[in-house]
């Protein structure tokens, strides 16, 4: 556990006044606040950094100790034993942790969350900090978000998924919609982090890692997919047979068909998120393949077609 | 109007501690939408996140209600283009 340079966590001199230190905490909070960097950790670690910080220089006991005891924080015991001492003779200075409460303006943020440094000083739990009451207002705050990864195979997507996951010792039961797309980011109400002064429980987000276990690129609904078809078969037409998600499937070439010519197998894509019965499109490029080691009689009559044109 | 999907204003105000002025406020700046069937004022609950997300910067900075509506627009369309971001880049590995 270090010494935590408060001062310097508000970017402010040992000197600073109360409006300064007002000053350099609203300027960073409206910086840091978590509400204005969702998803930046280093933003809400930073803010309750600050928030810790205000807690002690604004209030001025808090800061009259940190200042005259901070340092030697560890020496925290001798300073009790000594006050207590002190208390008994009947007079001295109020110090460290146990007894006394102490109000707060009610941040978003439990004393739990205060680090060890501040809690060494002023006590946590049912010691010297507490929530609320006072002139100030007692707010209540929802829970923590917690954020998880779920991995999935694209043909896990096909349909809906039933998965058991755990987080602590909750298990929780999902069923994941089909379709569900990489990256995309489910909420699940009520299984964050416990509320503070009465309010509600955090949410649970899960982020979705969609591994694709298959040839095929996606883009939202929609597959993607090349396939070779002969010369002969781009110039003259024919019949091919292409793998789809669901099996394989005749296709039609007409004739004449030029390379990279891109066709559409409607309702061949993946299952469109929460919209029951309705799929994306699976896209085919055509990439024709010359033939190669041409036989002697193959090059007579491809320079008899040459000549032709 | 089903019941599961919109909650009673005074619920949600005696629930979270938040001054129904504000809630009132949110709706007068166009910030929340309110629901009115028999002389009862309701609210989507799926809007109760964001409600609670403008307290707390209303409450923790000071942030008046032409600041809140700047922000909400702001955030709004930072999330798009996070979205739209997104998109892109999955396009992009489709020429990989």
């Amino acid at each position: 556990m270090d010494f935590i340079d408060y001062y310097k966590t508000l970017e402010i001199d040992k000197s600073a006044s109360q409006a300064d230190i007002k000053k350099a905490y609203r300027k960073l909070a409206r910086k840091l606040h978590p509400d204005l960097n969702p998803n930046d950790k280093t933003a809400q670690h930073k803010f309750q950094q600050i928030n810790e910080a205000n807690e002690v220089l604004s209030d001025p006991e808090k800061r009259k100790k940190y200042d005259q005891y901070g340092k030697d924080w560890q020496h925290a015991d001798a300073f009790e034993q000594s006050r207590q001492q002190q208390q008994q003779a009947g007079g001295g200075f109020g110090g460290f942790g146990g007894g006394r409460s102490y109000t707060s303006g009610g941040q978003g943020f439990d004393d739990s969350q205060f680090s060890d440094f501040f809690e060494s000083m002023f006590g946590g739990g049912g010691g010297g900090f507490r929530q609320g009451g006072g002139q100030r207002r007692t707010t209540q705050f929802k829970g923590q978000d917690m954020n998880a990864t779920l991995r999935l195979n694209l043909t896990d997507t096909l349909k809906n998924q039933k998965q058991t996951i755990s987080i602590g010792e909750k298990k929780i039961r999902l069923t994941i919609p089909a379709g569900v797309e990489d990256g995309q980011t489910i909420r699940i109400k009520g299984y964050g982090g416990e509320g503070m002064n009465g309010g509600p429980k955090g949410d649970l987000f899960i982020t979705f890692e969609i591994l694709n276990d298959t040839s095929f690129k996606r883009l939202e609904s929609d597959l993607y997919t090349q396939q070779e078809i002969s010369l002969y078969t781009a110039l003259l037409g024919g019949e091919i047979t292409v793998d789809t998600l669901d099996g394989k499937v005749k296709l039609k070439v007409k004739p004449e068909t030029q390379n990279d010519t891109k066709v559409k197998l409607k309702g061949k894509g993946l299952p469109k998120y929460k919209k029951d019965g309705q799929y994306g499109d699976l896209y085919i490029t055509y990439k024709i393949t010359m033939p190669t080691k041409l036989s002697k009689e193959e090059k007579e009559l491809f320079t008899q077609l040459s000549k032709l044109r | 109007m089903g019941n599961e999907k919109y909650i009673l204003v005074s619920h949600f105000v005696e629930r979270s501690n938040i001054e129904v002025d504000f809630v009132q406020s949110l709706h007068e700046y166009g910030l929340v939408a309110f629901e009115e069937r028999e002389n009862e004022i309701f609210i989507d609950e799926g809007d109760i996140s964001e409600i609670e997300r403008l307290f707390r910067l209303h409450h923790d900075l000071g942030i008046n209600y032409e600041g809140l509506d700047v922000i909400k627009q702001m955030l709004e369309r930072m999330h798009r283009m996070e979205r739209e971001m997104d998109l892109l880049q999955k396009r992009l590995r489709l020429y990989e």
